[in-house]
């Protein structure tokens, strides 16, 4: 586990942060980790007593996700998205929206997964997150 | 402005250029202090405003370490599929 590289997170501007993490494992687990709610709910914000019982991922361009988080005093918070694209296994984009946003517009997630140079069973993970960008999501268009 | 100038091998004008970015995203401020001085021959001083900084600096750490929890996590997850992996048979 401690094979695994430090986080490095940067603010790449005013509406984007970049995340890199190393994973000592093949890009597609990786992949399969970030997409199958059996495997989603073991590891994304499950601490502190919170726990996900609605994880459910229609994983496709268009197809979308919904997770719910449920605390131990029974508070509850959910989120959803839309995929926009789906490249097995280097690729993910999403769009991301909480319940209860406290920003205006929504997020976009990308996921790359590159491998590493060195060593075949490493790979390298890249998100970036667009924060609640209307310049952003009209640039999409 | 002389001395803030001098570590830095660029003009004057765009060392001023540079401060006007950072009193507009509300990094540095000017001092009031400096009005009575001619404002021409003497431009007011400016003070570093630490505040929105930190903020937004402690707003990425705290992301980060969420991230970093998860992430710890999802490393015993990739170890698990990994096994599995190896060992052939794995359950679904």
């Amino acid at each position: 586990m401690n094979s695994s590289g430090a986080l490095k997170v940067t603010a790449q501007s005013d509406r984007e942060i970049v995340m890199t993490r190393v994973f000592d494992a093949p890009r597609n687990l990786v992949f399969d980790a970030y997409t199958k709610p059996e495997l989603l709910r073991r590891w994304l914000g499950v601490f502190g007593g919170y726990s996900m019982p609605v994880c459910e991922v229609d994983l496709r361009v268009g197809g979308t996700y919904r997770f719910v988080w449920r605390g131990p005093d029974g508070a509850e918070m959910g989120v959803r998205g839309v995929y926009r694209e789906v490249v097995r296994p280097e690729r993910l984009v999403h769009t991301e929206k909480f319940d209860e946003a406290w920003y205006p517009g929504e997020a976009l997630i990308t996921v790359l997964k590159s491998p590493m140079e060195s060593g075949v069973a490493q790979s390298y993970d890249k998100l970036a997150e667009l924060l609640a960008s209307g310049a952003l999501e009209k640039a999409r268009r | 402005m002389t001395e803030l100038a001098a570590p830095f091998d660029i003009s004057q004008p765009a060392i001023s250029k540079h401060l006007n970015v950072l009193e507009r995203a509300g990094l540095i401020s000017r001092g009031r202090d400096a009005q009575r001085r001619p404002r021409r021959l003497e431009p007011r001083p400016r003070r570093l405003e630490p505040r929105p900084l930190a903020e937004a600096t402690g707003w990425l750490e705290t992301y980060r370490r969420y991230w970093e929890g998860n992430f710890g996590r999802l490393d015993a997850v990739l170890e698990e599929l990994k096994a599995r992996k190896k060992h052939g048979r794995s359950r679904r």
